[in-house]
């Protein structure tokens, strides 16, 4: 009775795959990746370095904030009764974090959404990224 | 109309890589990755047009259309990326990463080398793996802790369980709040159990793990599970270390107690990009 693997890799076969040596799941379905793992990775995670189009990075961003919103609303998941959290000494930390955090981030998507209609007719060159660089984390800071 | 411009997109870095692997793969404009090198690097890119990316999403992310070419745009990253990190160790980039030519990714290259070897220093030898963890709240409700225990499903606690003290049927009030008290306080040890219940997975995989970061559970509406999600971690793991984590999985996960346990992977290493240090908790910009 094994947890499931799902393979998330399309060409990423060979050893690694063969993690489950003659157990139950042995190696997964080939159905792509969950869609929510991907995009929490993708548009949440990875490196993040300034490019030039800065219109891009707008857009991305605000994607990012939006599809957070939709994943981790704090109001969704009560209503949908996942609110263990905020009863919960250890975690209603998080709780309170989160629920910070999306306070903040619909006031950003506020934000982000009069801009780009204020820059709706932006088109031209590609613009350099310099003005904003608050999508700039570096790797290492240390 | 102008003329298409083009833009060069960045998808991964890496320090060596076969131009063969790369073919038959289609970017997020349909074109096929190339490298660029650079400072002894190689950067994963692919040619697009730059009006694609700069036209705005002025439609809602509810709108289905918008999802969906929202889904295209991921799914074609991350199979770049899945593909060059099958076969050699990759920084993955953020989705949306375009520079106007492979100039200026050679600049990027040469101006962050050194942030670009250390991250690549991180993750050489080893694979990001993804379990969740969820239940359904019957679980870890009851007296017992045993994730195995459950009890009867629909709201066991309460409802199950016959009034005892039936003499309070005269003042049904008094058992009204009794209930509500009893109810609330079995929640609340559900609550108790299933937060430890989480711990404990997590400390045990992270036992096995180089690193590890827990991410924010996702939302049941778009994961497609039911029920609580308890535990949405990242572990960074050496190679020939995975059957130590697959183990864990196993050991702790019970569907037929109503706990699943899931692992997902192998995955480019996209938690364990951000700074050194940062984040334990993952997500809190």
């Amino acid at each position: 009775m094994g947890g499931s693997v799902t393979d998330a890799s399309r060409g990423w076969s060979g050893s690694r795959s063969a993690v489950r040596p003659g157990g139950a799941g042995a190696v997964a379905r080939p159905e792509p990746a969950n869609l929510v793992d991907v995009l929490e990775r993708v548009l949440d995670k990875g490196i993040v370095i300034a490019g030039d189009i800065k219109v891009n990075l707008l857009d991305i961003e605000l994607l990012t904030i939006k599809i957070r919103l939709l994943i981790a609303s704090v109001d969704r998941a009560r209503e949908m009764g996942i609110d263990w959290w905020e009863h919960d000494p250890e975690l209603s930390g998080g709780g309170r974090r989160l629920a910070e955090e999306n306070r903040q981030l619909r006031s950003r998507v506020a934000e982000l959404e009069s801009r780009g209609s204020g820059d709706g007719e932006r088109g031209g060159a590609a613009d350099e990224a310099d003005s904003d660089d608050s999508d700039d984390e570096d790797p290492g800071d240390g | 109309m102008a003329e298409p411009e083009d833009g060069t997109y960045l998808y991964a870095i890496t320090r060596q890589l076969d131009p063969a692997e790369l073919r038959g793969l289609r970017g997020v404009d349909g074109e096929r990755p190339r490298l660029v090198e650079g400072s002894g690097l190689r950067a994963i890119v692919g040619t697009v047009d730059l009006a694609r990316f700069r036209r705005p999403p002025d439609r809602d992310l509810g709108d289905v259309e918008d999802l969906r070419s929202l889904e295209a745009l991921l799914r074609a990253h991350h199979r770049v990326v899945q593909a060059v990190a099958g076969t050699a160790a990759v920084v993955p980039l953020r989705l949306g990463t375009v520079y106007r030519d492979d100039g200026r990714v050679r600049e990027v290259l040469d101006e962050r080398r050194a942030d670009f070897e250390q991250a690549l220093s991180r993750v050489t030898g080893r694979t990001e793996w993804g379990v969740k963890v969820s239940a359904t709240p019957e679980a870890f409700a009851g007296d017992s802790g045993v994730a195995g225990d459950a009890r009867d499903p629909g709201d066991a606690a309460a409802e199950a369980r016959p009034a005892p003290d039936a003499g309070a049927s005269d003042r049904p009030g008094t058992e009204y709040l009794r209930r509500r008290r009893e109810d609330e306080r079995s929640r609340q040890e559900g609550w108790d159990r299933a937060a430890a219940f989480a711990e404990e997975v997590h400390a045990a995989l992270a036992g096995v793990a180089v690193e590890s970061r827990r991410h924010s559970p996702q939302d049941p509406r778009l994961s497609g599970q039911a029920g609580w999600m308890l535990l949405n971690g990242a572990y960074l793991v050496d190679h020939g270390r995975e059957a130590g984590l697959v183990a864990v999985v196993d050991r702790f996960d019970d569907p037929d107690g109503g706990v699943r346990v899931e692992l997902t992977g192998p995955w480019a290493p996209y938690s364990f990009t951000e700074a050194e240090g940062g984040a334990e908790e993952g997500g809190h910009r």
